[in-house]
């Protein structure tokens, strides 16, 4: 019942500016805090670097970066959830985790560099075994999936600004 | 494609919603309001429950990762059918009728449930302060574990890493038991950084 409802809420809603956002963000931050929903977070007594670090900066009140930890929910219905928002570099993260100390030891090691391997990839630097290459043509395989197909040129067809070429799995 | 062709519901003419949104001119039929909204989250968290209780969370799974790491096998937790479900299609209001189609529309249905109980749903910020607080409160029963899951496995499934955060466009990593999100300054407002200082230094919502 009521998808209909639920598709015109997407429908309605409107682009919200930075500064909004982040004014809502805090508002609902506090809000659910009172509700019960969230409740600030605190690793246990020898855990990990990487993830007492998150709950320091997290108590801190600086001019340049801001954050929470929470655990969200209940009991065995929880996760733990991160948000932190850099001002000078503008950026927003945030993460929900079942695994709290292995979540924080891998954002502090790769949030610089988790995010973007899609837009700046460089045919140079992935594997031999993720890739293949032709005299003009390359095909990159997701290093994250199994692979499961092989690659060969069939067709070339002729576009204004690239090469198109079809393969097949075989 | 299939989602596409079996459960999006769209406008045929803009003029439909112009009027239901605008609420002098569709009055008590306005969808953009308030009280509506609240029916509608009031809704959403029963229909949650419905979902969240015929899931089970499986911890048994191994998967094989192929990436350059010591640990290549990770067990990671995946929902399946609670003791007593037998098929999905009985959960849904339109099943597809094969398993294989309503167990994926099951899952799509249920993300998208609890997606919209969370902060990154924009109507949720933009009605956040008209929420009573009644209904604010049985926001701490949802079982945000399975939602984390189901969205692991629906990112997964689809290959996508497209994410919403307070309704923006973000992008989306996930690993074993985590969802990472990050939102670049490209889909920030241009005219922040005065205004928004001002707004989080003027707030004490750590204490």
């Amino acid at each position: 019942m009521n998808w209909f409802l639920l598709h015109l809420f997407e429908y309605v809603s409107t682009m919200i500016t930075y500064n909004e956002i982040i004014h809502t963000h805090c508002q609902v931050v506090n809000k659910l805090e009172k509700a019960k929903v969230i409740r600030p977070y605190i690793p246990l007594f020898g855990s990990s670097r990487a993830s007492a670090l998150l709950h320091t900066l997290s108590r801190r009140k600086s001019v340049r970066r801001n954050s929470g930890l929470y655990k969200l929910g209940h009991g065995e219905k929880s996760v733990i959830w991160y948000w932190g928002f850099d001002v000078e570099k503008q950026l927003f993260h945030q993460f929900k985790t079942i695994d709290y100390a292995a979540a924080a030891e891998f954002y502090e090691a790769n949030k610089l560099t988790m995010w973007w391997e899609d837009v700046d990839l460089d045919i140079n630097s992935v594997p031999p075994e993720h890739k293949k290459e032709g005299t003009d043509w390359f095909a990159i395989f997701n290093p994250r999936a199994t692979r499961q197909l092989e690659v060969s040129p069939i067709h070339t067809l002729m576009h204004e600004r690239c090469t198109i070429l079809h393969s097949v799995a075989e | 494609m299939f989602m596409e062709r079996s459960v999006t519901l769209r406008f045929y003419h803009k003029s439909f919603k112009d009027f239901l949104c605008d609420p002098t001119r569709s009055g008590s039929f306005c969808v953009n309001t308030p009280a509506i909204y609240c029916k509608f989250l009031d809704h959403l968290i029963q229909c949650h429950h419905h979902y969240a209780s015929s899931y089970a969370i499986d911890g048994s799974s191994m998967y094989f990762l192929p990436l350059a790491s010591a640990l290549n096998l990770l067990v990671i937790p995946d929902l399946v059918p609670a003791p007593g479900i037998i098929s999905s299609s009985t959960a849904l209001s339109w099943p597809h009728g094969t398993e294989c189609a309503d167990s994926y529309l099951k899952l799509w249905a249920f993300s998208g449930l609890s997606f919209r109980l969370s902060c990154d749903d924009s109507d949720f910020c933009r009605f956040f302060e008209d929420i009573p607080f009644a209904i604010l409160q049985r926001l701490a029963d949802v079982d945000y574990r399975k939602s984390l899951i189901v969205d692991r496995m629906l990112w997964e499934l689809e290959d996508s890493s497209n994410a919403l955060v307070f309704g923006i466009r973000a992008t989306a990593r996930t690993s074993s038991h985590t969802a990472f999100e990050c939102v670049r300054t490209k889909n920030f407002d241009e005219l922040v950084p005065a205004a928004f200082i001002r707004v989080c230094f003027n707030y004490d919502y750590l204490q």
